[in-house]
C-alpha cells in the first residue's frame, strides 16, 4: 500500500516471486524522500499492480502477498 | 512510561559503514577550513613576537579557566566569501564563543588581529551582532580581547557597497548595542590590546571595563594619516592615544597593563568580581550515558538524502540512558515528540520521521503546549523536507495546521535550540525551529541542507511554469528552446544544491556553527545550560549604562 501520494521509483519483485518477511518490494519517491514498502509476511507476490514511473495516490493497492496456504 | 530506545543499527553493516565514511570527510573538511584560518594566525607569530605581543589564540587559552568547557560559534563566517580562501581568511576577524573566565560562564570575543589586521568587514559585522543578540538573551558577561585595524574598505564587502557605506551604517548598530546592554546590566570587560581607531575606538569605549595595555593600545577618533589629512596636525600615534596618556590624562581606561598576558591576567580578576552563575538543580543528581555509544553518531546519515532515517535511533545517542517517553507515537509516526534528559535536564524533543501532515503538526503543537506548561525546554531535531502537499491535505487544513505549529514554535516561552541534522526545507524548516524562529541556539550537522525546496523540484517547477506560459501565448517551442529551458533547469537545480550546502549556510550564519555529530550530547547539554541559567540570571539594569566620567 502507497503510504502517500507519489511515484514508483523501483519496483523489486515480479508477479509470483516468493518474497520473505522485511523485503524491499516497491519505492515509491515522495516529498525529495525514497519511501520503502517492505514485505509484512511471507509468500508470493500477487497482484502486482504498478510499475516504474506510475504516480499512486495515498493507501493505494500496489501489491498483495499470497501466504504459504495458497501457494 | 520512559522506555529506552531499542536500537537496530548495525554497525557493521555496508550502509553505516559508507554513512560513517561520508561524514568523516565532511567533518575532515570543515576541520581544514579552521586549520587553514589558525595557519594565517600562526603566520603572523614571528611579527607578534617582534612587538612583544601574543597571538588571539594565545590571548584566548591565557584568558579561559584551564580545563572548562568552550564553544566556539560561527567558527568558519565569511568561509569563501568575498577575498576569503578556502577558510584562510575565515572567521570574521573574531574567535568567539561561551566559556568559563574565573567560573564565570562569558562570551568571549577574541579579535583575530592576525587576519588582515582584524579589520572590520560585512562578514565581522554580522557576527559581532549575533554574539551581542546571544549576550542579550542569555545575559552572559562579555569579555573582549580587542586589536582591530578598522574597517576594511577593500574587497570584503557587498559588491554593491564599494565604500561600504551600508557597512559602516549597520556596523553603526553594534555601539548601539553595546550601551543597551550596559544598561541592561549585561557587564562588558574589554582590553585593548592595540589598535582602536574610531568604530574600533567606541568597541573599547562603550565597554564598562576597559584595560590598557602599555606601549601597545592606540585608542582614538582619528589616528596620524587621518588627523594630518583633516587638520594638518601631526602627532604620534603614543600622543594621541596611548595607554599611558589614557590611563593618566583622559580617563578613557581604568586598568594599566604591562603588556598582553598581564591585561589578561587582570581581566580575569575583574570577571571574578561578577556575580556567581546560578546553580541549576540538575547539578546535583548522577547523569546517566546514553545507552548506545554517542560515538555512532557518525554512521547514521547517509549521503543519498532521500534514504529515510529513523530519528529515536539519532535521539538514542543523544539522551540520558538512551530513554524516551514518546507522545503518541501511534498518531502520526511521521513526525516524532517525546520527553528525555540531556545532561540531567528534562527537554521535550521534537523530530522528523517523514513530511509533516495535518496531525503531525497538530501532534507537535499540542506537545509544545504541554512542555510549556511545565516549563521544559524543546530540542527540534531537524531532518524535514517540509509539510506534506497534495489535495488530501490542503481540504484537510494543512495551511492552517502548519501555521498553527509555526505560531506555537515562535511564541513557546521555554529555551529552545535547534540541531539541523539534514534536510531542512521548505515551511518545515521554519516550523522545526531554524534560524527564521528565533530559537535561542542553531548548531548544524555537515549534512543540513537549507532551503525553500529541493533543488530537483526548483528545476522541475521552473520548466513547468515555463511550458505552461509558452502555451498560454500560442508559442511551440522548438529544439532550441527546449533545450535552453533544460539547461536553465539543471542550472537552477545545481544553484540550489549549492546554496543550501551547510558550509555555505554557515558562512554566512544561517546557524551559529557547525558541529561533528559525535559532540551532539555535548554541544546541547552545554547549550541547555546557557539558556535555562540565563532565565534564572538577574542582571541590575540602570537607565544610561555604566558611564566614563
Amino acid at each position: 500500500v502507497a503510504p502517500l501520494d507519489g511515484a514508483v521509483t523501483r519496483v523489486l519483485v515480479e508477479p509470483g516471486a516468493l518474497v520473505t518477511v522485511g523485503e524491499l518490494l516497491i519505492v515509491v519517491e515522495a516529498m525529495k524522500m525514497e519511501h520503502r514498502i517492505e514485505a509484512d509476511v511471507a509468500g508470493s507476490v500477487a497482484n502486482l499492480s504498478v510499475k516504474v514511473g506510475d504516480q499512486v495516490k495515498s493507501r493505494q493497492l500496489l501489491c498483495e502477498i499470497a501466504t504459504g496456504g495458497e501457494v | 512510561v520512559s522506555q529506552a530506545i531499542a536500537s537496530r543499527v548495525d554497525t557493521a553493516s555496508e550502509a553505516f559503514v559508507a554513512n560513517k565514511k561520508y561524514m568523516e570527510a565532511y567533518v575532515a573538511k570543515i576541520r581544514g577550513v579552521e586549520k587553514r584560518q589558525l595557519e594565517t594566525e600562526l603566520s603572523y607569530l614571528p611579527r607578534a613576537r617582534e612587538k612583544g605581543k601574543l597571538l588571539p589564540r594565545e590571548r584566548l587559552a591565557l584568558l579561559l579557566d584551564p580545563g572548562a568547557p568552550f564553544i566556539e560559534l560561527n567558527s568558519i563566517a565569511g568561509y569563501n566569501m568575498f577575498d576569503d580562501q578556502e577558510g584562510r581568511y575565515s572567521g570574521g576577524k573574531l574567535i568567539a564563543g561561551i566559556g568559563f573566565v574565573s567560573r564565570r560562564r562569558c562570551l568571549v570575543i577574541v579579535w583575530n588581529y592576525a587576519i588582515k589586521g582584524g579589520t572590520i568587514d560585512s562578514v565581522n559585522v554580522k557576527k559581532m551582532l549575533r554574539l551581542q543578540e546571544i549576550a542579550f538573551r542569555q545575559k552572559l558577561p562579555v569579555v573582549s580581547l580587542h586589536e582591530s585595524g578598522g574597517g576594511n574598505l577593500s574587497k570584503s564587502s557587498e559588491a554593491m557597497d564599494p565604500w561600504a557605506a551600508q557597512l559602516f551604517v549597520e556596523g553603526g548598530k553594534i555601539y548601539g548595542q553595546q550601551a543597551e546592554l550596559s544598561a541592561a546590566g549585561i557587564v562588558q570587560i574589554t582590553v585593548s590590546h592595540g589598535n582602536a581607531t574610531a568604530g574600533g575606538a567606541y568597541q573599547v569605549a562603550l565597554s564598562d571595563y576597559i584595560v590598557l595595555v602599555r606601549n601597545q593600545t592606540q585608542l582614538f577618533l582619528a589616528g596620524p594619516p587621518l588627523l594630518k589629512a583633516g587638520t594638518g596636525e601631526e602627532a604620534s600615534a603614543e600622543e594621541l592615544g596611548g595607554a599611558e596618556m589614557h590611563a593618566t590624562v583622559s580617563g578613557t581606561g581604568e586598568y594599566l597593563a604591562e603588556d598582553d598576558g598581564d591585561a589578561v591576567r587582570i581581566a580575569r580578576e575583574l570577571c571574578a568580581q561578577l556575580p556567581a552563575d546560578p546553580v541549576l538543580p540538575h547539578r546535583a543528581l548522577p547523569i546517566e550515558p546514553p545507552a548506545y555509544d554517542p560515538d555512532e553518531l557518525i554512521g547514521l546519515y547517509p549521503e543519498n538524502r532521500r534514504m529515510p532515517v529513523m530519528m529515536q535511533e539519532i535521539i538514542a545517542r543523544i539522551v540520558d540512558g538512551s530513554r524516551f517517553d514518546e507522545f503518541n507515537a501511534a498518531l502520526d509516526a511521521a513526525t516524532v515528540c517525546g520527553v528525555a534528559k540531556i545532561g540531567g535536564k528534562q527537554v521535550g524533543i521534537i523530530s522528523n520521521n517523514g513530511p509533516i501532515t495535518p496531525a503531525g503538526a497538530n501532534k507537535a503543537s499540542q506537545f509544545i503546549q504541554l512542555c510549556d506548561q511545565k516549563r521544559t525546554p524543546l530540542v527540534f531535531l531537524q531532518n524535514t523536507t517540509g509539510f506534506l502537499i497534495g489535495t488530501a491535505v490542503e481540504r484537510m487544513g494543512q495551511v492552517k495546521h502548519s501555521a498553527k505549529l509555526i505560531q506555537q514554535v515562535a511564541n513557546t516561552k521555554q529555551p529552545k535550540i535547534t540541531v539541523l541534522v539534514g534536510n531542512a526545507y521548505g515551511a518545515g524548516n521554519y516550523a522545526m525551529a531554524s534560524r527564521a524562529l528565533k530559537p535561542d541556539f542553531v548548531v548544524a550537522w555537515p549534512s543540513a541542507r537549507q532551503a525553500l525546496m529541493g533543488g530537483a523540484q526548483a528545476g522541475q517547477v521552473m520548466k513547468i511554469i515555463t511550458s505552461i506560459g509558452w502555451a498560454r501565448k500560442g508559442i511551440e517551442p522548438d529544439e532550441k528552446m527546449r533545450a535552453g529551458l533544460e539547461g536553465q533547469s539543471k542550472m537552477i537545480e545545481m544553484g540550489l544544491e549549492v546554496l543550501s550546502e551547510s558550509m555555505f549556510c554557515s558562512a554566512r550564519m544561517m546557524d551559529d556553527g557547525l558541529i561533528d555529530p559525535r559532540d551532539t550530547r555535548r554541544v546541547l547539554s552545554f547549550l541547555l545550560d546557557v539558556a535555562l541559567e540565563a532565565r534564572r540570571r538577574k542582571p541590575q539594569a540602570l537607565s544610561y549604562g555604566a558611564q566614563r566620567l
